[in-house]
């Protein structure tokens, strides 16, 4: 983990750290930040949930053109919640 | 009489009320004079509204004169001081907003007030609700009734303290991580932080948007459900706020028989011994009364502390850069360029708590660290409620402490970060959405013990139906 610039981050978030606070808020800010790092990086859930996402993006590419669809979509008139008698071609 | 008053809980007091053993004036004058014997020793409330509840009490009467008053008309209540109250200060426990008063009331209080019930203060909390002990208000630390070296937990303190010292028969708070639940355990209450999108949060001071629940804190468990059924539902105001609670009666028929019950164990759990026996003494309650119970581990919960507070200090840091002296909240005097003002002001008025959640949520935040922290966090999050998504597939609701500890003397966790770690029970259900209720289940040296339960979201009546069981069983 890199070191906790604490000047730049407080002007960052428009605030300004006295000489005499420095100290003691850095390290605080230093130890929750050792416990935020214990937070582990990507695992099987989010492996299969990228997964899931590229399937998605692959279907979508799919629709070669997607004029028909936006032309046969509702009027707002219609109500855009709901299909039209003759359905959507 | 009047002695007698203060003690009651909604439902009884109501039903006086109708019955005219007393007048919603004479309440109210009960509760502001028990308000007025016991403020100096616990500092409860930032602001008391005397004369605004004399009048709305007089209204009240009038109303139950007619005979069809709802059950709230003439009840006195606290709010907590991030609920904002048109015409009456709400300053979040801080500085910033020690002279702010809004123009509109939030959704929640304005409820109530069609209801009838009667405002009697503004309830002391940690600044901007930013801590677990009500020790980081800006003003004075609440203390706990039941013992006044100790704190009445956070950050709901002074809503909690003021049912708990019988000043109000109840209140509202606002839980981001535990801030009604917690309170509620050191105080003896019941607390319940509903589903997310169950109550409005229009007119509550954001801190953390995606987390923050307003929910009552009760003495009784069918107070409990009275008051969210008043408070809940859609609202135009909130397009988050989707879901309506009517408390049904047979929520309280105290048949509990089939519904399987998940003794959650968790990761990294330090829970003192006579906290640890209360929770196993009330499963085995439930058992007895026709609950199957299952021990359950979600791993995934030990990543939910430190997610936790990556992101609601990350949308902290978002949603207090408004108060900067221009466009929110009090501003520094004589300051040079824009951005002195800026710094001057924000680090004029925001408190310690404040500061450091600030400088943690904008660092978390900040390029080059957000895959590292943000990014993280937000994964921990999803299996969190992926975790808890599967165990309701074959369980329906989960019973753990609220607390690792009954409530601590005051001074005795200076480390943030041991602070931080008394919040393990709570924030997991924060992070999913999911309600949690917590209440009374036994004492350790006389100080009480709160139980929590946690079920799907939207299955806030099932938490009533089992709690109403827990408080019959330890009445």
């Amino acid at each position: 983990m890199s070191q906790f610039d604490i000047d730049g981050i407080a002007a960052i978030a428009r605030l300004t750290v006295s000489d005499g606070e420095k100290k003691a808020l850095a390290e605080d800010m230093a130890a929750i930040l050792a416990f935020a790092a214990t937070l582990p990086e990507a695992d099987p859930y989010e492996e299969e949930a990228a997964r899931s996402l590229s399937a998605l993006r692959e279907d979508e590419a799919t629709v070669s053109d997607p004029a028909p669809l936006l032309h046969a979509a509702p009027k707002l008139s219609e109500n855009a919640f709901t299909v039209p008698s003759g359905g959507i071609a | 009489m009047m002695n007698e008053l203060i003690s009651r809980d909604i439902h009884t007091l109501a039903a006086g009320l109708q019955r005219k053993d007393f007048s919603a004036v004479e309440l109210v004058r009960a509760h502001i004079d028990r308000i007025r014997s016991r403020e100096a020793d616990i500092s409860a409330l930032i602001t008391q509204t005397e004369e605004h509840a004399l009048a709305r009490a007089a209204e009240a009467d009038a109303r139950l004169a007619g005979g069809d008053a709802p059950l709230l008309c003439g009840i006195p209540f606290v709010l907590k001081d991030n609920i904002c109250t048109e015409g009456i200060p709400t300053t979040c426990a801080s500085r910033m907003l020690a002279d702010y008063i809004p123009p509109y009331s939030a959704t929640a209080y304005a409820r109530l007030q069609e209801a009838g019930a009667v405002l009697l203060g503004k309830g002391n909390m940690d600044e901007f609700s930013m801590g677990s002990s009500t020790e980081n208000s800006a003003f004075y630390p609440t203390r706990n009734p039941l013992d006044p070296i100790r704190v009445p937990g956070g950050s709901s303190g002074g809503p909690a303290t003021a049912v708990a010292a019988g000043e109000v028969p109840f209140a509202l708070g606002s839980d981001t991580g535990g801030s009604i639940r917690q309170p509620a355990a050191f105080c003896g209450l019941v607390g319940m932080k509903p589903t997310y999108g169950t109550v409005s949060r229009h007119g509550l001071v954001a801190f953390a948007s995606s987390l923050d629940q307003i929910g009552p804190l009760t003495r009784t468990v069918r107070d409990n459900a009275a008051v969210l059924s008043c408070i809940s539902g859609p609202d135009g105001q909130d397009d988050t706020a989707r879901y309506t609670f009517a408390a049904a009666e047979d929520l309280f028929s105290g048949d509990i028989r089939g519904i399987t019950v998940g003794l959650l164990r968790f990761p990294g759990d330090e829970t003192d011994s006579a906290v640890r026996a209360a929770i196993e003494d009330t499963a085995a309650a439930l058992a007895e009364r026709g609950a199957q119970i299952r021990e359950v581990t979600l791993l995934a919960l030990k990543d939910a502390l430190p997610a936790y507070y990556i992101l609601s200090s990350a949308e902290a840091s978002a949603n207090l850069a408004r108060y900067d002296g221009v466009r929110y909240g009090a501003r520094a005097g004589s300051a040079g360029t824009p951005d002195e003002l800026f710094c001057t002001t924000r680090s004029t008025y925001f408190g310690p708590e404040v500061r450091r959640r600030i400088l943690l949520g904008t660092y978390a935040l900040s390029a080059g660290h957000r895959d590292a922290f943000y990014l993280r966090a937000q994964n921990a999050a999803r299996r969190i409620r992926t975790a808890f998504a599967e165990n309701f597939a074959v369980c329906d609701c989960l019973l753990c402490p609220t607390a690792p500890t009954v409530a601590f003397p005051f001074r005795e966790k200076t480390d943030p970060v041991a602070m931080y770690l008394g919040d393990l029970f709570t924030v997991p259900a924060s992070l999913a959405g999911i309600p949690a209720i917590s209440l009374p289940c036994g004492t350790s040296d006389g100080l009480p013990i709160g139980v929590q339960i946690m079920a799907a979201a939207g299955n806030d009546g099932l938490l009533y139906r089992l709690a109403a069981v827990i408080e019959e069983v330890h009445a």
